[in-house]
């Protein structure tokens, strides 16, 4: 028993010292880690800055330079220094540095074939590196583009985020259309948030982007088409009638009903008016439909819209009540308009309609207050 | 008779070296790991593996308060400072006796209004409600009847607008990258329903426009020793259990939490002192037995500054107060280690909080009672006994250092030449010193349990070093 108490406290010093020598070996490496790092920047700093000065002689890059550097930066230090130096670069002639990262697209090429080897990580952080030179700008057909696809199949949500993010800034529609096809046929989750944020974000023509997804919205999921239906809301009128469609098709996705609903609360739509109308009027137990269509309905201000909203008052839905009051509010002309809720017997109405009118004037007020302190 | 005694010895023995090697080993693992993933972050964070967007998920953000007119303004404006886009900000006044609602009102110009609040968890009634904006953010002050702290989350959590709430101290300030960092779990995975965020040490910190401009460890030896104790079995034990699935506790100084599954729960408990504690545990069991897929994360990314006790006494308050709330939500969710459904969770998670936390204090008592007998009886070595205590505690120490100097490397902070000599002079003390103190402290803790019940951890506040 003794001689095993003995060999624990034996590991015991043995780990105690293993930690000691990591906790200094540690900060060493820090230290040294950052030295390096600068030294390896203004190493890079001037083999870009030989580059640099034959464009803008209008001469060719050396070609001697590029096979080094093509060298170098397979190791993912040197092309975070490369990164630091580029960004540096950037900073005092914009235009110069980025003909320089276009010609330097055989030398990424073959880097991205070389990092699709590494872990996660890495392969993430070459496809930061691609979304930010946008090299791929208007081509269709690749190395880099299909490295890029190839990170969408990825687990790391990094990767394909920044994958994504990639091909956003290359504007080319026919890949940002294959990775969302990707992200379908896998079934793999990315956050419906980042993807229609993202696509915000694409560099090239909207509309194409837009007609071409809309060409293949039944194929997608559900979580798909809302993000298609958010890009859409964002960046064009085009789709009223298709749209319109899909929302009184009884089999469509609640989710996908709601995105469209906000869709006309930007672009009117004549036969809108009469679906948020009998949306508000009539029995039914779908209360996202109902609650998104109280606030909608501003966009279509009417005598009928404010009747069909002080019926939406009485709902027994909370949501419901807070949107349609908060539409009220912002539609009415004048008290009258809404005094038989603020006399009638319905407290709960009542009070949801006083909340936001006063909620607003606050808003308001402290909106002003904001523009006379800037 | 004598035979008997040693016998009993030799048991006693083998017990204590299994419990102490289980113990040694989690501590062991849990900062290593908890390192590597602190190292991995920082090269995550340098090699851009970020979800950075412009605008993300709506967040109420839920801060309780109960006689805090020293800080509650400072907490609101470090909000005001973060880079997100998209929260409210509802501050709860638990019927402050100083100035904590007029101190609001006046800094925030806030309006009283007439809001209507859908209970959907019980909750003392709102006295009066006050609304105000700052940059186009909402915020939202609620004076209610005094209740528990509990009680004011369960009312913030009803006023709340968004699907998504943050529940935060009224003494604590967030870094300004806190909300994104914290959200980005959910972001990566649709069963993400909690997550909890990084407390580091407000006392002696300086921070400006929600970053920190100077990190300078205070001279109070019991701050200090505090930072240790809370990288080692904080920060490390969290990321460890992280890995799993299997942390039972998100802090209720700073934590992220899926709104629905919170009020399908019934939301945080009125009757546990630890209603953070209990409200993770709530979530883990009702998950489990309803089959439904779900993930409780810890984000380290997500940083949050929070004040800890200045003095013995609110330090002994204070722990009294997280013993008392640990046992109450062991004990209510006893289910868990029994129920096969539990798996993980109640295996692992569950068995280490019921005999390294919980019970503790009494084994450690246990283990001096028999270091007595053994010594009136004369069957101890004495001097093996002092080496392998000390070996002991310096095991304890380094790993409090390492996990310690991990997070500083990590978060880029720096520290001068006399903070590092601080830290180290005093890790051995914090091990073989306040460690004991504290193990103490939790064991008295149960007989005080009636007179504490339902009350607010009060402890002196200091005004934080925040540059506005």
């Amino acid at each position: 028993m003794i001689i095993t108490v003995e060999e624990i406290v034996y590991i015991y010093i043995g780990v105690c010292i293993s930690m000691l020598i990591f906790n200094v070996f540690i900060i060493f490496f820090r230290k040294s880690q950052y030295k390096r790092f600068k030294t390896r920047t203004q190493d890079i700093s001037k083999l870009i800055d030989v580059q640099l000065e034959h464009i803008a002689r209008k001469q060719p890059i050396k070609r001697t330079i590029q096979i080094k550097l093509n060298k170098m930066l397979t190791a993912p230090n040197k092309l975070m220094a490369f990164h630091e130096a580029i960004e540096a670069a950037l900073e005092q002639d914009a235009v110069v540095v980025q003909q320089y990262l276009l010609l330097s697209r055989p030398l990424f090429g073959s880097l991205a074939v070389k990092y699709m080897q590494k872990d996660d990580i890495r392969k993430a952080y070459f496809a930061y590196l691609m979304s930010r030179y946008k090299v791929c700008k208007d081509i269709e057909q690749d190395e880099i583009i299909n490295s890029m696809l190839q990170l969408i199949d990825t687990k790391s949500a990094y990767c394909r985020e920044n994958a994504l993010k990639a091909l956003y800034s290359f504007g080319n529609e026919k890949n940002v259309l294959s990775a969302i096809m990707l992200i379908n046929k896998n079934e793999i989750f990315h956050h419906e948030k980042l993807l229609s944020d993202g696509l915000l974000s694409f560099e090239g023509d909207k509309a194409r982007l837009g007609a071409l997804l809309w060409e293949h919205f039944n194929e997608f999921n559900n979580d798909i088409q809302v993000s298609i239906v958010k890009f859409l809301h964002a960046v064009s009128d085009q789709f009223k009638e298709e749209l319109y469609s899909l929302l009184i098709r009884q089999e469509t996705n609640k989710e996908v009903k709601v995105a469209i609903i906000r869709y006309y609360g930007k672009y009117v739509y004549e036969p809108m008016y009469h679906f948020l109308h009998t949306t508000l009027t009539e029995a039914s137990d779908d209360w996202e439909i109902i609650a998104i269509s109280a606030t909608v309905i501003r966009a279509y201000p009417t005598p009928a819209s404010i009747e069909a909203l002080k019926i939406a008052m009485h709902h027994s839905n909370w949501y419901i009540r807070f949107n349609a009051a908060e539409t009220l509010n912002a539609l009415r002309k004048n008290y009258n308009e809404l005094a038989s809720i603020y006399n009638g017997t319905d407290r709960f109405a009542r009070d949801m309609l006083l909340y936001q009118d006063q909620r607003t004037r606050i808003k308001a007020q402290a909106q002003q207050q904001e523009a006379v302190r800037v | 008779m004598m035979d008997s005694i040693k016998v009993l010895f030799e048991y006693v023995a083998i017990f204590f070296i299994c419990y102490m090697l289980v113990y040694s080993t989690f501590l062991f693992l849990s900062v290593t790991v908890g390192t590597s993933v602190l190292y991995k972050q920082l090269q995550r964070r340098q090699m851009k593996n970020e979800l950075q967007h412009d605008y993300y998920i709506p967040i109420s953000i839920i801060v309780p308060a109960y006689n805090e007119d020293v800080t509650v303004v400072d907490t609101v404006i470090s909000l005001l400072n973060s880079k997100y886009q998209l929260f409210e900000i509802i501050v709860v006044d638990d019927g402050s006796k100083d100035n904590t609602s007029q101190a609001l009102i006046d800094y925030f110009e806030l309006n009283p209004i007439e809001r209507p609040i859908r209970k959907l968890i019980p909750c003392m009634p709102e006295e009066a409600c006050y609304l105000g904006y700052r940059d186009n953010i909402q915020i939202t002050l609620i004076r209610k009847k005094n209740g528990g702290k509990a009680d004011s989350l369960n009312m913030g959590i009803n006023a709340s607008q968004f699907p998504y709430f943050i529940c935060m101290d009224a003494d604590s300030m967030l870094q300004d990258d806190a909300l994104e960092k914290i959200i980005q779990p959910v972001l990566e995975n649709r069963d993400v329903i909690a997550c909890g965020g990084l407390i580091n040490i407000a006392n002696g910190v300086t921070i400006k426009n929600g970053k920190v401009i100077k990190y300078k460890l205070p001279n109070n030896i019991l701050i200090i020793m505090q930072a240790l104790e809370y990288n080692r079995s904080f920060l490390a034990s969290r990321i460890f259990w992280d890995q799993f699935n299997g942390n039972l506790i998100i802090s209720g100084a700073f934590g992220l939490f899926r709104k629905d599954m919170v009020i399908n729960v019934g939301g945080y408990d009125h009757d546990t002192l630890g209603e953070d504690m209990e409200l993770v545990v709530k979530l883990h069991s009702f998950c489990r037995s309803h089959q439904i897929p779900y993930s409780i994360k810890y984000e380290p990314d997500a940083i949050c500054w929070s004040q800890v006790p200045e003095t013995m006494s609110d330090l002994i308050k204070q722990r009294r107060r997280w013993h008392l709330g640990l046992s109450q939500s062991l004990w209510k969710h006893r289910n868990l280690i029994v129920n096969p459904k539990s798996g993980i969770v109640g295996l692992t998670s569950y068995s280490y909080f019921l005999f390294y936390e919980l019970l503790s204090p009494f084994i450690e008592l246990f283990g001096l009672l028999t270091i007595m007998l053994a010594f009136s009886v004369n069957i101890i070595n004495v001097q093996f006994m002092i080496i392998f205590y000390l070996i002991y505690a310096g095991f304890g120490s380094i790993l409090s250092l390492t996990a310690f100097f991990a997070r500083i490397h990590t978060q880029n902070l720096k520290l001068d030449l006399i903070d590092v000599l601080k830290v180290i002079s005093l890790c051995l003390l914090e091990n073989a010193g306040l460690r004991l103190v504290i193990a103490f402290v939790r064991m008295t803790s149960f007989f005080r349990y009636k007179k504490k019940k339902n009350h607010w951890g009060e402890i002196t506040r200091q005004k934080m070093n925040i540059d506005l």
